[in-house]
């Protein structure tokens, strides 16, 4: 609101005031009137309510005067100012009305000076109209009466047959003399009415400006509520939406739970096929195996005709190969389980390459190949890795470039090489073979895949050892890569980690490894290995229960044998009361009737001390861990290694010796 | 502050009631007509008041048959009146304001009429009481108008000056209209010539209820 509205609110508030303060002066003009009236009968018939002539009298004129001509002039004021308050003409009839009223007065009350002091209190009380035409207007009135009774009626004002014509002045200018103040309490009070009319103005206009912020923010508000619920509608649908979606996800993770359960199951059992499956063909391979080496080393053998002796070594192979296939398919089934663990331990790279060189220097040998294996660089003396896995790597890597390289060479590069993702090995497999093209390259590490179906059948193979050596490459913290062009050979690529080398020594020396197990391949030493010891083999196999038995027996060992854990648990017991204890129980961990497992820690139970060596077709890390966890003290798979069996069983009976 | 409503009126953009059509024609002729009403009234009531009553012929002696005491000293000054005229109470003021200008000068009797068949009690009225507290004048009784006869008085407050000699100086009303005190010819004439010998006039018009029937003076004449 500016100046120019604020001015005109204040008029308009000023006017509303005025308003209502003549309408309150015209009802109390209103009341007065009647008052009047009703007074000036009561006196009039006080006074003079008779006129006489004689003793005989009749109603006074004045009576008749002041009820009829004072009811006259009563009448309209009274009207208009119950009907009509507020109005100019209402207060201008009032006006007249009232002065006409003090002439009335006057005359009824016989001319006394004292009554015309009506006159001066009515224009004290038109003044309360704040309107100085109203007081001009009863002043008028006032000295016309004089005038028109001075002109007509001389005597009965002036007391004079003929005025002057100033008399009426005379008498008006005592009116004029009081409206003069009049005015000036009436200008005084307009100021007065103004200045509150601008303070209400100004006022209402704070207040509008209040209820127009009042009104913005609530309107704010209520769009904001109405946000608020077509929010909360919305949150509501969203709501139901993600109760819906919770219970299809609960659904979801019900249906995934169970799949989950069935997979898990389905692996399970997957698990328990292919341990069960390799247990059920390690077993018979164990006495295949174990025989042929048996028929092998007979005496006199050699005198037998050549052809008996190429179909023993064939039977040889092909089982060493059927054993290698079914250690593949395990490892890799393991692998992709994730159930596959494998070491990280103190091992010497050198003698892993030295190893390596030694086992494929025959084949390189049988075609003639030159297999080298080189160290550019020095190489850490101990790596912290799993040995057994790198070899199986580096071996297959080894025998894929000897068999696909018909002439030339098949060389393995060892280096080192320290980056700040830590220190690394990296062993090049480079050969002079066939190669391979980008496309064959690209399905090389897929699980039963080679370069081609024509590979299969020209080289035979399962299409594993290449999907497990990068599996294993990868659990050791690193990869396999190949480079290769058809006709020039191909280049696998081997990384892994090795961990930290804090205060290991370098060498580029290939040494020869320490034998863990001193070869003494002579058929006496054999024989003298286990002289006079006492073996209980617990074993439920007939084949392999023979075997071992045989290959003991030869070695000078006396053997108990027991069919399942619970008889060889029995039987260690009895010898040990007996006070003649076994020095060693061979201990097969899958049998009918009592485990291995279960006898071994029945065993344990009863504070058998006594060694006890697993033997399991079981060939994982997780499996001789869990013999182990048993109350084993060592750990043999079959197939039966002869040698390793019984270099085993020695060193815990010298051991028992020694003590 | 009171709060009216103006309803069934019109107003301006201020809340000032105005008048309009019809209404407006209406009310001008209502106020008009309501103005010459009033003044109408008024001028009848005005015309009431000035207008003199019955004034028969006055003696220009004093009557001898007269009951009432003359002063042969000076001056004598009698007025009739009318026990219950309110108009009387205007001529006794002007006459008590007389005579305390005069002093001793005016030997001065008010006379009430007593109608025949009416008790002296009727005859006691406040106006009887306030003409007995005006100081040097006698307060009698006039049974049956005689002594207004006598001197010629037809209305309540007419007054008459005898000099010393009995000779009348001046007769009529003391007051400028009916029933209305102020200055007046009739004090005005009495008061300079007691005091100043100077006659301003004989005779004023007097204002008052008829003392008699006029008719019945008329048939004694």
């Amino acid at each position: 609101m500016n100046g120019r509205q604020l001015n005109v609110s204040a008029s308009d508030i000023l006017n509303a005031d005025l308003n209502e303060l003549r309408c309150y002066t015209d009802r109390l003009f209103g009341a007065l009137m009647v008052l009047q009236w009703l007074a000036g009968i009561v006196v009039v018939f006080v006074i003079s309510p008779r006129t006489w002539q004689g003793a005989a009298s009749q109603t006074h004129p004045h009576l008749w005067a002041a009820l009829l001509l004072g009811g006259l002039i009563t009448s309209l004021p009274v009207l208009l100012a119950w009907f009509r308050p507020g109005f100019p003409s209402t207060r201008y009839v009032v006006a007249a009305a009232q002065v006409l009223w003090s002439s009335l007065l006057i005359h009824l009350m016989g001319g006394r000076i004292e009554t015309h002091f009506h006159i001066f209190g009515s224009l004290a009380l038109l003044a309360f109209y704040r309107d100085w035409k109203v007081l001009v207007m009863a002043s008028a009135i006032v000295a016309l009466d004089h005038i028109v009774r001075g002109v007509f009626w001389p005597y009965s004002v002036y007391g004079v047959n003929s005025s002057q014509e100033w008399r009426w002045l005379e008498h008006t200018a005592w009116v004029v003399f009081e409206d003069v103040f009049l005015l000036i309490g009436n200008h005084i009070s307009m100021k007065h009415l103004k200045q509150s009319a601008q303070q209400k103005a100004q006022l209402q206009q704070s207040r509008q400006l209040i209820e127009d912020e009042v009104e913005k923010r609530t309107s704010e508000l209520q769009i904001a509520n109405a946000e608020l619920k077509d929010h909360a509608e919305e949150a509501d649908i969203r709501e139901r939406e993600m109760a819906r979606l919770v219970e299809e996800s609960a659904h979801l993770a019900d249906e995934y739970a169970a799949a989950k359960v069935a997979a898990e199951a389905a692996a399970e059992a997957k698990s328990q096929f292919l341990a069960n499956m390799s247990h059920e063909i390690r077993t018979p391979m164990t006495a295949i195996i174990g025989f042929t080496d048996v028929l092998l080393e007979e005496e006199g053998l050699e005198n037998a005709p050549a052809e008996r002796i190429a179909s023993f070594a064939t039977i040889r192979r092909n089982a060493e190969h059927l054993l290698c296939v079914i250690n593949d398919i395990l490892d890799l089934s393991k692998i992709e389980a994730g159930k596959f663990q494998i070491e990280h331990i103190d091992c010497s790279p050198h003698e892993i390459l030295y190893d390596v060189k030694e086992l494929m220097q025959i084949r390189a040998d049988s075609k003639g190949l030159n297999w080298q294996v080189e160290l550019d660089g020095p190489l850490p003396e101990t790596i912290h890795s799993d040995p057994t896995r790198l070899r199986q790597i580096l071996i297959n890597l080894a025998g894929n470039a000897i068999k696909f390289t018909e002439v030339g060479s098949v060389t393995l590069v060892a280096r080192m090489m320290k980056s700040e993702l830590g220190n690394r090995l990296i062993f090049d497999m480079v050969d002079t073979g066939i190669g391979m093209t980008d496309e064959q390259c690209q399905n090389l590490f897929q699980p039963f895949q080679q370069a081609d179906s024509s590979m299969s059948r020209k080289f035979g193979g399962t299409g594993l050892g290449l999907a497990i050596s990068k599996r294993f490459a990868e659990l050791l913290g690193g990869d396999i890569n190949v480079r290769s062009q058809p006709g020039q050979g191909s280049t696998f690529t081997l990384v892994i980690d090795i961990g930290t080398l804090q205060n290991v020594e370098m060498s580029n020396q290939l040494d020869k490894p320490q034998p863990k197990i001193v070869a003494q391949d002579t058929k006496n030493a054999r024989r003298k290995d286990l002289e006079n010891s006492r073996i209980l083999l617990v074993e439920d196999g007939p084949d392999n229960q023979r075997l071992i038995t045989f290959l003991l027996t030869k070695a000078g060992a006396s053997v108990t044998t027991a069919e399942n854990g619970l008889i060889g648990r029995d039987l260690a017991l009895e010898a040990v009361e007996k006070g003649q204890p076994y020095d060693v129980i061979l201990m097969d961990m899958q049998m009918p009737v009592m485990d291995g497992y279960t006898a071994t820690q029945a065993l344990r139970e009863h504070d058998y001390e006594g060694p006890i060596v697993a033997l399991t077709a079981h060939a994982l890390t997780e499996d001789r861990q869990k013999c182990l966890d048993a109350g084993c003290d060592e750990f043999a798979t079959k197939p039966v290694n002869r040698t390793q069996l019984i270099e085993t069983v020695r060193s815990f009976v010298n051991s028992v010796e020694c003590v | 502050m009171l709060h009216h409503t103006t309803s069934n009126s019109h107003t301006d953009h201020a809340g000032r009631p105005q008048a309009c059509g019809r209404r407006g024609f209406g009310l001008r002729a209502l106020v008009t007509f309501w103005t010459l009403a009033v003044v109408a009234g008024m001028a009848c009531l005005w015309d009431y008041e000035s207008a003199p009553g019955y004034t028969p012929p006055q003696p220009d002696k004093w009557p001898t048959s007269s009951k009432i005491e003359r002063n042969p000293a000076g001056f004598t000054l009698v007025m009739f009146a009318h026990p219950h005229c309110p108009c009387t109470r205007a001529s006794l003021g002007e006459l008590h304001r007389l005579l305390s200008r005069t002093g001793s000068n005016v030997h001065a009797t008010v006379t009430f009429l007593k109608p025949v068949g009416v008790d002296v009690s009727w005859c006691m009225t406040d106006l009887w009481q306030k003409a007995k507290d005006i100081p040097q004048v006698r307060v009698t009784l006039d049974p049956d108008a005689r002594e207004a006869r006598l001197f010629g008085a037809g209305v309540s407050g007419h007054t008459a000056l005898f000099d010393s000699s009995g000779n009348r100086v001046f007769s009529g009303g003391i007051t400028p209209s009916r029933g209305h005190e102020g200055n007046n010819n009739g004090r005005n004439t009495i008061e300079r010539y007691v005091l100043q010998g100077e006659l301003l006039r004989s005779t004023t018009c007097a204002y008052g209820c008829p003392l008699y029937p006029v008719a019945t003076d008329l048939e004694q004449k």
